[in-house]
């Protein structure tokens, strides 16, 4: 099975696993800040992005490092799960589907983190998608603003305009949280 | 590009968090059955019924029953007539729908002259 190509040539399932591997840590950061810290959500859109990956659903082009790509197709996986979850608020599916929503709050108490680490996701939580998304991929993942422009499918100068913006407020958010 | 004391401020918190969520990253596995697609599938299965239901709700509603009098008719047996078509009958119109009969067997062609009229003295 294949599902991207290298250097113009389709890659095996085998190459694409451990390529998958390689970026499995950073996947998983990636994730966790497009599912808001939601950690049982953000494993089921990891899952579902590899599928995607390894069955030839998203294809790599080589227009961009294969780590640029793979988080582009997991920032799509979520808006995809976000749809669906949207869908079950609306609709008594839980029945039919045999499946219940994840609970944000439920998830976030597993994750075990210092009281800086609490704030710094706190005031994320309040920052808009792009913003949040924007700060995470250049001060976590140390991504360049045009590495993550590519990831959000936004302008350079967007993307610019959303790190210096997010960057100001999560300043201003994070003297607040220190003062109290 | 340097960074300014804000970005470097910035970066230090986002490293501590990494630190923390690195110890918390799953090991790596592709499970192959991929648990959204079978509350996926289940909920196509049951839109796709409701909507053969919905169809045949709608499929009886509108059928027509051809013993019923009122839809029973044989179209091609009937005639429709106008309520105005009287109007229509105006005196002497039945002058316009016929041709006269003139008996013009004792005439020959020559006997008819330019003008009509029928010269007999020859």
């Amino acid at each position: 099975m294949t599902g991207a190509f290298a250097g113009g040539h389709p890659m095996q399932e085998s190459e694409l696993r451990i390529k998958l591997d390689e970026h499995h840590r950073d996947a998983f950061g990636w994730a966790l800040a497009c599912c808001e810290w939601d950690r049982t959500m953000a494993e089921d859109v990891l899952q579902s992005s590899y599928l995607k990956v390894l069955d030839g659903r998203a294809v790599f082009a080589g227009r961009s490092s294969f780590k640029t790509w793979l988080f582009a197709v997991i920032r799509r996986t979520t808006a995809e799960h976000r749809r669906r979850q949207m869908l079950h608020r609306f609709l008594p599916l839980t029945l039919v589907t045999g499946r219940k929503g994840s609970s944000v709050a439920d998830a976030e108490s597993e994750l075990l983190r210092s009281e800086r680490s609490a704030q710094l996701i706190a005031a994320l939580k309040t920052l808009p998608p792009r913003q949040r998304q924007l700060l995470h991929l250049v001060f976590y993942q140390d991504l360049t603003i045009r590495g993550a422009a590519v990831v959000l499918g936004i302008s350079i100068g967007t993307a610019r305009t959303h790190y210096e913006r997010g960057k100001e407020r999560l300043r201003d958010l994070l003297a607040e949280e220190y003062a109290k | 590009m340097t960074e300014s004391p804000e970005e470097r401020h910035l970066r230090s918190l986002f490293s501590a968090l990494r630190h923390e969520v690195d110890a918390l990253v799953p090991a790596f596995e592709v499970r192959t059955a991929q648990p959204v697609p079978t509350g996926h599938r289940r909920l196509v299965m049951v839109t796709a019924t409701a909507a053969v239901v919905v169809a045949a709700i709608m499929f009886a509603r509108t059928e027509r029953d051809d013993n019923d009098p009122e839809f029973g008719l044989d179209l091609a047996a009937t005639t429709w007539v106008a309520p105005t078509d009287f109007l229509l009958a105006t005196p002497g119109s039945d002058l316009l729908r016929s041709l006269p009969e003139i008996d013009i067997a004792g005439y020959t062609p020559q006997s008819i002259t330019r003008r009509g009229v029928v010269d007999t003295s020859s």
